[in-house]
């Protein structure tokens, strides 16, 4: 039976005000950001969430997890720029398919120069039990 | 560094976001097959004030026959009243809006003198009430999705919104003559006011959607046909 790949190691951090700190797989530009950290349930709309200038001085945490399915494109830009400070989410972003899409969420996300962070699977030997639960809603 | 931020209370963040100059907008909403059109015949002189408005607000506008120039957060109430409107509107925004309404209460409350319709969204909707006298109050985890009920406590029809916000108006704050006309069929919350005897009026929610359901758009119509009654009095 060939060998599990290996876990991603983790690239990004997300350090809570009590102390709680999350280890994941970071995308999009590189970076540190200070901000609230809220949610969304929309299971569409991410990239108008995004830009839409309301989230400044907010990490958004997306409920939703097939984020990025369909990629991005300028029509859908709610103001010139990401104002988001980052995004959250559960799995990585995949190709886009949609016929509207002109490009992908982590590129975009890269040009726009903001810090993402995205949870990596739960991994045995690091969460403590408590944790978990909190893990797989982030 | 995350135990040492004060969170969001207290902070305007509309100025971060706001335009640097005013700007005429005229692109209307998405339609198959010609996407966003340019409007052709604006009727109702819009004056837009952005605290960090979403373009589809601005696309709703002008898709209602408003022809929109937008002007900055710190905009005053003369500046306002200058470009002579038919009326005025209140944009959404980030942050708190006691320290937005710093400067952005004495505009509308000149603008309320000037008894022209108002509408406002979202920060708008929280600065009208604070400018009416109401309070606003951060929530313990607020609202921030596409799926939101809320009721119409006058028509009893329940629309299905897109919302974002931590702050939210008090109700019982509201001042005598100032209605309570949507609250959330989540929590209960303050959703949306209006003054009892003239077009003035906000919601807390998103009726331009981008991302949600469009069953709010009326609001829009309902702003234009207040601008259009008051120019046939």
């Amino acid at each position: 039976m060939p060998a599990a790949p290996a876990e991603p190691r983790p690239t990004a951090c997300l350090v809570l005000a009590d102390g709680t700190i999350f280890y994941g797989h970071g995308f999009g530009a590189t970076g540190r950001t200070v901000a609230e950290l809220c949610f969304n349930t929309a299971m569409t709309g991410y990239q108008e969430i995004m830009t839409d200038p309301s989230y400044a001085g907010q990490v958004v945490t997306f409920t939703f997890p097939h984020i990025g399915n369909t990629g991005v494109t300028a029509e859908d830009d709610e103001a010139t720029q990401a104002v988001a400070a980052g995004m959250v989410v559960k799995w990585d972003p995949t190709e886009p398919s949609n016929w509207r899409a002109s490009g992908d969420l982590v590129a975009w996300l890269t040009r726009h120069r903001h810090r993402r962070h995205r949870h990596p699977p739960p991994d045995p030997r690091d969460p403590p039990a408590g944790r978990t639960a909190c893990r797989a809603g982030v | 560094m995350a135990r040492g931020w004060k969170g969001l209370v207290g902070l305007d963040l509309a100025k971060d976001v706001t335009c640097a100059q005013s700007y005429r907008w005229n692109e209307m909403r998405w339609a198959w097959p010609q996407g966003y059109a340019p409007q052709t015949a604006p009727k109702h002189r819009v004056v837009a004030i952005d605290y960090g408005a979403k373009r589809n607000i601005l696309r709703c506008l002008a898709s209602v026959g408003c022809d929109v120039t937008v002007l900055p957060a710190t905009a005053t109430a003369d500046e306002v009243l200058a470009l002579n409107p038919d009326g005025v509107f209140l944009s959404n925004g980030p942050g708190d809006p006691a320290a937005t309404g710093v400067y952005a209460v004495p505009m509308i409350q000149g603008v309320l003198k000037a008894d022209l319709p108002l509408f406002g969204i979202c920060l708008g909707h929280q600065m009208l009430a604070l400018a009416l006298g109401a309070r606003t109050v951060k929530m313990n985890h607020g609202h921030h999705g596409a799926n939101h009920p809320v009721k119409d406590r006058e028509t009893g029809k329940v629309e299905i919104t897109s919302m974002n916000h931590g702050f939210t108006v008090d109700s019982q704050t509201l001042p005598k003559g100032v209605l309570e006309t949507h609250v959330s069929l989540f929590d209960g919350s303050n959703c949306g006011i209006r003054m009892a005897d003239r077009p003035v009026f906000s919601v807390q929610y998103h009726p331009e959607a981008s991302p949600g359901p469009q069953d709010s758009y009326y609001l829009f119509e309902r702003f234009a046909a207040a601008m259009a009654a008051r120019k046939a009095a």
